[in-house]
């Protein structure tokens, strides 16, 4: 089936992306880092500066320099924060004016608490309630927003204008609605696409001008629209990828899964689905708001009742909607967060039936061959079972 | 460890001399009293006993050498290997025991009628005393083999009903961050819920936060109200913070007393009285009447000339900062090579200054968890410790360490020292402890170069 073509300009804004931002800096534009996604986007764009999300992996060179500030306790995705900024030469890192960060996870609350000290970076930060799901919770995190906006206006030097504010929340909705007509698309045998293009195409959205990229976005969907389903049988196992991130560049994973012709057909990640639910339902504040903290919650944030555990309760919904034979629980080591949930996970996961896969691995390449040998043997088992 | 040697043990040395100790004076420590209003003496006999029959189930602490002849350094002992039981005796009178994490001030749960249990410490105290990682072991399985060591067995006590827990509701902040999680896995085990304690409350969120807070604590006591079937009156708190406030003002007197020379208390038996903080072991009653005869008997030392046991003459004082060394063989390792603790930044927390007991007990809580140094970002709870510093009138070095597993502490290791360094002059060494006893061999190396560093500076100088 040939690559929409939409992909192919994707790729090629990808590339040119670091040197665009250059010039929208030289012309006076802003570059708001971020880490987490529970930044509002909406309120970085709508006072005109230019949102990117930091999320740069894979690269242990870095982690080896981030762990001498962080020591080597640390998770590799936050050392290599740390080494990547000291390093100074990846292009997006180089470019950011300031970071914007809601410590959702608190070892990277430290990363940049680092980077505040000895690299002189700009942090500001929104407060993010435990609690995303209480009413208090809520209340205290739209105070939280309404304070951010407050700041990033006063350093534009602008107010946060209502009708900017409009076309960003129905800019951001059309992404994700777009973004989730893509993820929808994987539930069927027939799609154009698979699961590693749409991993590629939510990666790309973290970086590009994101005007540009709902055009794409919409050029892609109505491609893949026009195009003859793919009917080709599929015979192999439907797998899906939980966990914290797959961050760019850790490909290790994902790569051994190509090799081994394993069908990855959904994620539950914070760089790939988790982000593209929910709708901003107004153009206010606590809108906005309502929308970040209600959106599937990420794993750094606890929930006190295992029975109704909103994670739970949409993984539960995936695996039935996209009719998955196996899931592959991916997490960094060190990352409590998600590797503590791993017994709770493998428990929901086997008792509907589904084979339960745990792979804890960092940015080395040591065990590459062991994680083969543990995909392999696991689509076998899969294999075995049906 | 093999019956004659126990034997030999029970016979002979520190063991006896802490049985003998305790036998000298009739003992008046409470088993824990609280909220159902019992009381209950504890004999010196039946300290004795325990003590000597917990040699066969605690065989763990043959490795450490408390100095038995430091009046109420038996009982300490007592109190802390008799936590399990003493739980499960009052839950069986129907008090109810609520979990909570490091740092969360005791002072909400006992007031709130409820007795504290922290299981990170009962968890690292029970590893210690069995004197083998299994529960550590255990929790890594369940958890994951980068978990801290006291957490992996903190699950492992809770997980398998080692010690009692009613509800777990601790509250949850920017320190140890991997609780959270561990609170999480243990929600098949245990009900519980959780107060949530704003990251930062930067100055623009001031007043939110405080609100914030404020409704987390409200949220808690209502809680236990509904736990106990009884109401929490503001007076009931208050008299907590009167009691409790005590107690800090004795752990402030009894660490303030590793700065007079000679000093009369060693590293370890320093340490184990200000952990107890973590939840006063059950019985805040019994831990105020235990730190009152230990600091009594370290001031009448002071007043013969006498130092600590196993002090060395001219000790190298160090703060111990990050978390304080779990392994507590490393507190005897420190002061035969001529160091001497002088407090942890760590659990300072706790019992650097009273509650307020005038206004709002709620508010005063809510207040209290926000300026707790540790919630502070880094760089502010690094001032806080230069501030303690310059107070105290004699430290030689700093002492960083993280366990293993441990991203909070870790990741603040580096800037934490470097202002530390920057600001004091003093040296700093981070150090990294995983399971009792495994890198001794290692810490002993670091630690003698560390004071051989400070002495020849000091000779320098």
């Amino acid at each position: 089936m040939p690559r929409p073509s939409a992909l192919t300009e994707l790729n090629d804004l990808l590339a040119k992306r670091p040197e665009e931002l250059k010039q929208a800096k030289a012309e006076g534009r802003k570059v708001v880092g971020y880490f987490c996604s529970y930044i509002p986007e909406e309120i970085i764009w709508a006072l005109g500066m230019i949102p990117l999300r930091l999320c740069r992996a894979g690269n242990n060179q870095a982690v080896s320099v981030g762990a001498t500030y962080l020591t080597s306790n640390a998770c590799p995705f936050a050392c290599s924060c740390v080494g990547l900024k000291k390093d100074g030469r990846d292009g997006y890192f180089k470019l950011i004016d300031y970071v914007v960060d809601a410590p959702a996870c608190l070892q990277m609350r430290r990363v940049l608490e680092v980077w505040e000290k000895y690299f002189e970076v700009r942090v500001l930060s929104l407060a993010l309630p435990r609690q995303f799901y209480s009413v208090r919770g809520q209340a205290y995190f739209a105070q939280a927003v309404e304070q951010l906006s407050r700041e990033l206006a006063h350093d534009q030097g602008i107010n946060l204008d209502s009708a900017r504010l409009t076309q960003a929340v129905e800019l951001f909705n059309d992404i994700r609605r777009q973004q989730r007509w893509l993820y929808d698309g994987l539930k069927q045998a027939s799609f154009a696409l698979d699961w590693r293009q749409v991993l590629g195409v939510i990666r790309a959205g973290l970086l590009l001008d994101r005007e540009q990229y709902l055009q794409l976005l919409h050029e892609l969907v109505a491609q893949l629209k026009s195009q003859a389903p793919d009917n080709t049988p599929a015979r192999k196992a439907r797998l899906l990828i939980a966990g914290a991130m797959l961050a760019p560049g850790d490909d290790k994973l994902v790569n051994i899964l190509a090799e081994v012709g394993a069908e990855v057909v959904m994620d539950e990640l914070c760089t790939g689905s988790r982000s593209i639910y929910g709708e901003i339902k107004q153009p206010d504040i606590n809108s906005i708001a309502q929308r970040y903290l209600s959106n599937i919650p990420c794993g750094s944030l606890p929930y006190p009742k295992l029975d109704d555990d909103p994670r739970h309760k949409h993984l539960r919904r995936l695996l039935t909607e996209y009719r998955i034979e196996g899931v592959i629980y991916y997490t960094l080591r060190f990352c409590d967060a998600y590797n503590f949930k791993a017994g709770h996970m493998r428990h929901l996961i086997t008792s509907m039936g589904i084979s339960f896969l745990h792979i804890s691995s960092d940015y080395t390449n040591a065990d590459v061959g062991q994680m083969r040998t543990r995909v392999e043997a696991f689509l076998e088992s899969i294999q075995h079972r049906t | 460890m093999n019956f004659f040697r126990k034997l030999k043990f029970l016979f002979t040395g520190t063991q006896l001399q802490f049985g003998l100790g305790i036998l000298k004076e009739p003992s008046i420590i409470t088993d824990i009293r609280r909220l159902d209003g019992r009381y209950t003496k504890v004999s010196a006999w039946r300290i004795f006993w325990f003590l000597t029959c917990a040699l066969w189930r605690f065989p763990g602490i043959f490795d450490y050498k408390p100095d038995p002849s430091l009046r109420g350094m038996s009982e300490l002992t007592y109190i802390i290997l008799s936590l399990e039981e003493r739980l499960k005796k009052v839950r069986r009178r129907g008090t109810k025991i609520v979990g909570k994490w490091p740092a969360n001030p005791t002072d909400l749960y006992y007031g709130s009628g409820v007795i504290a249990l922290d299981p990170f410490f009962a968890g690292y105290c029970r590893v210690l005393a069995e004197g083998s990682g299994r529960l550590t072991k255990q929790g890594r399985a369940q958890l994951s083999e980068d978990a801290c060591p006291a957490q992996a067995a903190a699950y492992s006590i809770i997980s398998d009903d080692i010690f009692p827990l009613d509800f777990f509701y601790p509250f949850i902040g920017p320190w140890c961050y991997d609780s959270q999680y561990c609170f999480e896995a243990l929600r098949h085990k245990v009900n519980g819920d959780f107060g949530d304690h704003p990251v930062f409350n930067q100055r623009e969120m001031k007043k939110a936060s405080f609100e914030y807070m404020l409704s987390e604590v409200r949220r808690f006591i209502e809680k236990m109200e509904e736990l106990t079937g009884r109401r929490v009156e503001p007076e009931q708190l208050r008299q907590e913070f009167i009691m409790e406030n005590k107690l800090r003002r004795i752990l402030r007197e009894i660490t303030g007393l590793t700065q007079i020379n000679p000093p009369p208390i060693n590293s370890l038996d320093l340490m184990l009285c200000v952990f107890i903080s973590s939840d006063w072991l059950g019985d805040p009653e019994a831990a105020l009447q235990t730190l009152s005869r230990i600091r009594d008997a370290a001031i009448k030392r002071i007043d013969r000339g006498e130092k600590g046991k196993n002090v060395a003459d001219h000790p190298i004082r160090l703060l111990i900062t990050g978390i304080a060394w779990g392994d507590l063989g490393l507190y005897n390792m420190l002061d035969e090579l001529g160091g001497l603790i002088i407090g942890s930044e760590c659990v300072y927390n706790l019992y650097y200054e009273d509650i307020d007991t005038t206004g709002d007990p709620v508010e005063t809580l809510a207040r209290r968890f926000l300026t707790t140094p540790y919630a502070l970002t880094s760089e502010r709870r690094a001032q806080w410790t230069v501030g303690n510093i310059r107070q105290a009138k004699q430290v030689d070095g700093v002492v960083f360490n993280c366990n293993f597993g441990c991203n909070y502490q870790a990741a603040e290791a580096r800037i934490v020292t470097d202002i530390i360094k920057q600001e004091t002059g003093l040296p700093c060494l981070i150090t990294d402890v995983d399971l009792p006893k495994e890198n001794r061999g290692q810490m002993r190396t670091r630690l003698e170069a560390f004071l051989e560093m400070i002495r020849h500076r000091q000779a320098q100088a």
